[in-house]
């Protein structure tokens, strides 16, 4: 018992010592796996740290945005162009005014004598380089064209494109790629003297500037010092938000150590440099020194002194908080602060920081969003960007799109709209804001589309009208009836007599259509020219009839128009609809000669690095027979001359021959002016958008607008070349047939070899008749033809004034 | 199991501090991912660029709903067409001919033709080929202004190179100042030609024709030019008519 006592005691006590053994153990066993897990869970969490910070850095790190360019302004001795719009155009791509042009991008002017130092552009089909041109304008030309450096005048020089827009990517930063190499030696001095001194000695981490910034935030008692690296600041910016918890701080801290030990300082700096965010403007957030350069000196990074860069690393600290343009005082304070740091590093001379410090803060006007907003005809770009891009290509591929906007005629555009439009509106008593309009000029020969107004606010991004606005063009459609006749050279020429008499119609819903002359009269017979100078609805219809709505139809199709048409009579008088871009497509295939030449507002299209992604050429199509079209253009040049809109004809300086028709809807909703010089298209409408009517004529809405437009424009004049096979020949137009030297009543037209008449009137011998009865009879035969009867004189005084 | 535990805290430990290569260089600042431009060497306006990137086709206006390129229209394959003489009864001589496809028409991106097709179809051959090979440019008329002049010389020098799609831009470019000149009207076409888009060539050329009025030599050019095109495209008695014209008939 007593053994069995002992063996239970001392079994008590050994069991006693395992168990303390045992807790030791294990103790030390799960402390030594926490261990473990703790380093294996770091480590993992590192590599997936690793990962992030790699993976943004050498992949794509900036999604850049695409730039949108207008056409360059092309210089060459000859060239119209007025000092007005070549200041303007210097403005818009923001060369500043100096007294000696020294950098790119600068220019002098002494009256009318520019010196202009043009920045180096690489375009799609060569660079263009810097140079120092000697630009003379006189007579609204350009005189002379030579090279302010002494070389070979050039023959011909493309200045640098406005860059009209940018299409950001999605959280809209923007920013001027600046390659390590290309950044100021200054601008990095400065930059590390401030924000980072130690930076190419730390490990990521500073540890140092940290301790020492605590010692001076206390000795302050606030903050006054930070203790980030550029590495740490560069990993806020690049992969984190800007939350300010300690976890941010580990993670920033532990990717900052990863980011150093994979990269070199001087890939960090570039990245740092192209990253910061300095500044905002609307909703552009302005990241990385090259674009702040230019946001807020208006001056590339290379030209900026020792005051301006001082300001940009001044601004790191807090960009709208040192806002030199809201908070000057400030910024000015922190920017002299930064000279004084400066300075005391050694890094310039007294002298020299005495002088930055009393330099003004420099900020310059005009830094900001790209020149002219032009929303309309960016819809249009967008547009025909969307067939072969898809949306985030546009947005972080940096692409390079060079358009065929013309920022002259854009801004004579937008001028001419903005100015009428309230005048009309005025003019008829209409309410106010509710007279709209819209306008598109293109390019004759190529179909390039040179302005587009959308609205009668053109700056306001709404409703496209010159896109969208699907309405009834009226009168506007006469030209392609009169077109499709005179394709028919065997049956009509110019002078062909029309039946301008009442027709009535039963549709196919049973009801009848009678149409109406504006006047409410009849003209009997009217020679073809004369019906569209004057836009006779009755002529036109019967004429129309008599060709057959097919024949109008299919001519409307090569003419370039896609949407469907109603195939009703009443098509004849405009009851088509459509846009007027695509009212401008018809007119241009008119305006050159019959070639049909797609619009188009996109040349090419580049990547990020200036090589060609896409080009867009000129293709043309033949879409109706020339010598139809010239006999059609002519007739439009006499609604100039003699008809509706003759009173274009005072405004336009004298040498320049226009074409056009006007074109008024049923009740005056719409007022069209659609008409072609011998370069441009233009198409203006006005009208509102509740289609409520608005009592405006074509000559009276549209027509002055249009007029404002080409007035300012340069254009040239309707070539006067003729197509083969087309004469002059002498016709009485009171029955189309050829008219011999007697006939005082004759007029000269332009006929085509097969529409020559083969008869001749006997206009020169009915005067010679003794007997006053018939003389009187004969006199008063065609009286439908005019109220006022009389002899050749009073023929030739009304063909002088116009009926 | 408590040796083991240490070895593998070693091991794990080890794996996690190892440095990782680089997968591959970082990304240039310029170029967000792709080759860095520095690579590429700057080229001088003369050599073509590089050919398969650019797709050259028939714009469409925006109301028509967006489809495929009009693909007769479609540049580079034409141009790989052009490579194989067909049947020719005149002797094609082959230095320009043959010039062409040194240039980047001969860089046809896949989508062309195989040369083996276009041999079996006589109606495609480089007739066109000879015209081009044949006659010279028609002189320089003294209406072009010196701007246009020199833009005519340098698109005339791409042309000879090969450079088509450049030669188009800049006569397209020389349009922009003088669009009612029959000269650069001809000479597009005569790109258009070489390109292999003989719709376009001929469209061009009498609308060249249209603006020429009596320049005699000119118009005989278009004329010839739309012969060929309209040889090309099969339209045989149109190509009689066309060569009758262009004899003065």
């Amino acid at each position: 018992m007593a053994r069995r006592k002992k063996t239970a005691a001392s079994a008590r006590s050994s069991g006693n010592r395992t168990g303390s053994r045992g807790l030791r153990r294990f103790v030390v066993r799960w402390g030594l796996l926490l261990v473990v897990a703790t380093i294996l869970a770091a480590g993992l969490y590192a590599l997936y740290l690793d990962g992030t910070v790699r993976a943004k850095f050498e992949g794509k790190r900036w999604a850049l945005p695409a730039r949108v360019y207008a056409r360059p302004l092309e210089l060459y001795a000859g060239r119209p162009l007025s000092v007005e719009s070549l200041t303007g155009e210097l403005e818009r791509l923001k060369y500043r005014r100096v007294q000696s042009p020294k950098y790119a991008g600068t220019y002098s002017r002494d009256g009318d004598r520019f010196v202009v130092h043009t920045r180096p552009f690489r375009f799609w089909d060569g660079s263009e380089p810097e140079r120092l041109l000697d630009i003379d304008i006189q007579k609204g030309k350009v005189a002379g064209l030579e090279d302010g450096a002494g070389g070979p005048d050039p023959a011909l020089v493309r200045l640098d494109p406005v860059l009209i827009a940018s299409i950001y990517p999605t959280h809209n930063e923007d920013r001027v790629l600046v390659r390590g190499q290309d950044l100021p030696p200054l601008l990095v001095a400065t930059l590390l003297a401030v924000e980072d001194r130690d930076f190419y000695e730390h490990w990521g981490v500073n540890p140092r500037a940290i301790a020492r910034a605590v010692w001076h935030n206390l000795l302050a008692g606030g903050i006054v010092e930070g203790g980030s690296t550029l590495t740490q600041q560069l990993v806020k910016n690049f992969y984190l938000s800007d939350e300010r918890t300690l976890a941010r701080k580990l993670n920033e801290a532990f990717m900052a150590v990863l980011l150093d030990w994979h990269y070199e300082k001087s890939e960090i700096l570039e990245a740092y440099a192209n990253e910061i965010f300095l500044g905002q403007d609307g909703n552009r957030a302005i990241h990385g020194f090259g674009l702040a350069s230019r946001f807020y000196f208006n001056r590339d990074l290379d030209e900026l002194g020792i005051a301006e860069t001082a300001m940009l690393v001044a601004l790191i600290k807090g960009p709208s908080y040192y806002d030199p343009r809201r908070h000057s005082e400030r910024a000015r304070t922190r920017r002299n602060l930064v000279i004084d740091t400066l300075r005391a590093r050694g890094i310039i001379s007294e002298g020299q920081a005495k002088a930055a410090k009393e330099a003004p803060l420099g900020v310059s006007d005009q830094g900001g969003r790209p020149a002219g907003a032009y929303p309309a005809y960016l819809q249009l770009v967008r547009r025909q960007l969307q067939r072969d891009y898809r949306e985030e290509d546009l947005r972080s591929e940096g692409l390079r799109i060079f358009t065929t906007l013309d920022p002259l005629v854009q801004s004579a555009a937008e001028e001419a709209v903005r100015k009428r439009v309230p005048e009309l509106e005025r003019s008829r008593k209409l309410p106010s804001g509710s007279l709209e309009s819209a306008a598109v000029v293109t390019s004759a020969a190529q179909g390039e589309v040179l302005a587009l107004v959308g609205g009668r606010d053109p700056e306001y991004a709404g409703f496209n009208r010159a896109l969208e606005a699907v309405r009834p063009i009226g009168s506007l459609i006469k030209p392609v009836i009169y077109l499709t006749a005179l394709s028919h050279p065997d049956r009509y020429n110019l002078a062909t007599p029309l039946s301008d008499s009442p027709v009535s119609l039963r549709t196919g819903d049973g009801k009848l259509w009678r149409p109406d002359n504006y006047d409410h009269k009849s003209h009997g017979r009217v020679p073809l020219y004369k019906a569209l100078a004057k836009s006779y609805n009755l002529a036109t219809v019967n004429l129309g009839l008599e060709v057959g709505l097919d024949e109008v139809l299919r001519t409307l199709g090569n003419l370039g128009v896609s949407r469907p048409v109603d195939p009703v009579p009443a098509l004849l008088l405009g009851s088509v609809s459509l846009t007027p871009v695509e009212v401008a497509q018809v007119y241009q295939a008119i305006a050159a000669g019959g070639f049909r030449a797609p619009l188009r507002s996109i040349r090419e299209v580049l990547d990020a690095s200036g090589r060609p992604l896409n080009r867009y050429p000129l293709a043309v199509e033949p879409a109706a027979d020339a010598t139809a079209v010239y006999l059609t253009t002519w007739a439009m040049e006499q609604v100039v001359r003699q008809g509706t809109a003759r009173s274009l004809k005072k405004r336009l300086p004298s040498g320049l021959t226009v074409a056009g028709k006007t074109g008024t809807t049923n009740g005056m909703r719409d007022s069209w002016f659609a008409g072609f010089s011998g370069d441009k298209v233009s198409v203006v409408w006005v009208g509102r958008d509740d289609n409520k009517p608005i009592q405006l004529s074509g000559a009276s809405g549209a027509l002055p607008i249009w007029g404002d437009i080409m007035v300012s424009v340069d254009n040239r004049s309707l070539p006067e070349l003729r197509p083969e096979g087309v004469e002059d020949v002498r016709i009485d137009p009171r029955n189309g047939l050829l008219a011999d030297a007697g006939c005082r009543r004759a007029m000269t037209i332009p006929v085509s070899a097969a529409g020559t008449p083969d008869a001749t009137s006997d206009c020169g011998r009915a005067v010679v008749s003794a007997d006053p009865k018939t003389a009187k009879k004969e006199a008063g035969s065609d009286k439908v033809d005019n109220k006022r009867a009389g002899g050749g004189f009073g023929e030739f005084m009304r063909g002088f004034f116009g009926n | 199991m408590n040796k083991r535990l240490p070895i593998l805290v070693l091991v794990s430990g080890l794996a996690a501090c190892a440095s990782y290569e680089r997968a591959g260089p970082p990304a240039p600042v310029v170029t967000a991912g792709r080759q860095p431009a520095v690579q590429t060497p700057a080229k001088p306006v003369q050599t073509p660029p590089p050919e398969e990137k650019v797709e050259v086709y028939a714009y469409r206006p925006p109301a028509t709903a967006p489809d495929a390129p009009v693909p007769s229209e479609a540049a580079p394959a034409e141009g790989a067409g052009n490579l194989s003489a067909g049947p020719v009864s005149e002797a094609a001589t082959p230095a320009p001919g043959g010039a062409i496809p040194q240039g980047t028409g001969g860089g046809a991106p896949p989508s062309s033709e195989p040369p083996g097709e276009k041999v079996s179809t006589p109606t495609l051959t480089p007739a066109p080929e000879v015209v081009v090979a044949h006659v010279p440019p028609p002189p320089s008329t003294p209406t072009l202004s010196p701007a246009a002049d020199s833009l005519i010389k340098k698109a005339e020098q791409e042309r000879q190179a090969g450079d088509y799609v450049g030669a188009a831009a800049t006569l397209e470019r020389a349009l922009g100042i003088q669009p009612q000149e029959p000269y650069i009207w001809n000479r597009l076409a005569r790109v258009r030609m070489e390109q292999g888009l003989y719709a376009q060539a001929g469209t061009l050329a009498l609308r060249s024709n249209a603006l020429a009025g009596d320049q005699a030599v000119l118009k005989q050019d278009n004329w010839r030019m739309i012969a060929a095109a309209r040889r090309a495209v099969g339209d045989t008695a149109g190509a009689a008519e066309a060569e009758r014209k262009a004899q003065g008939g």
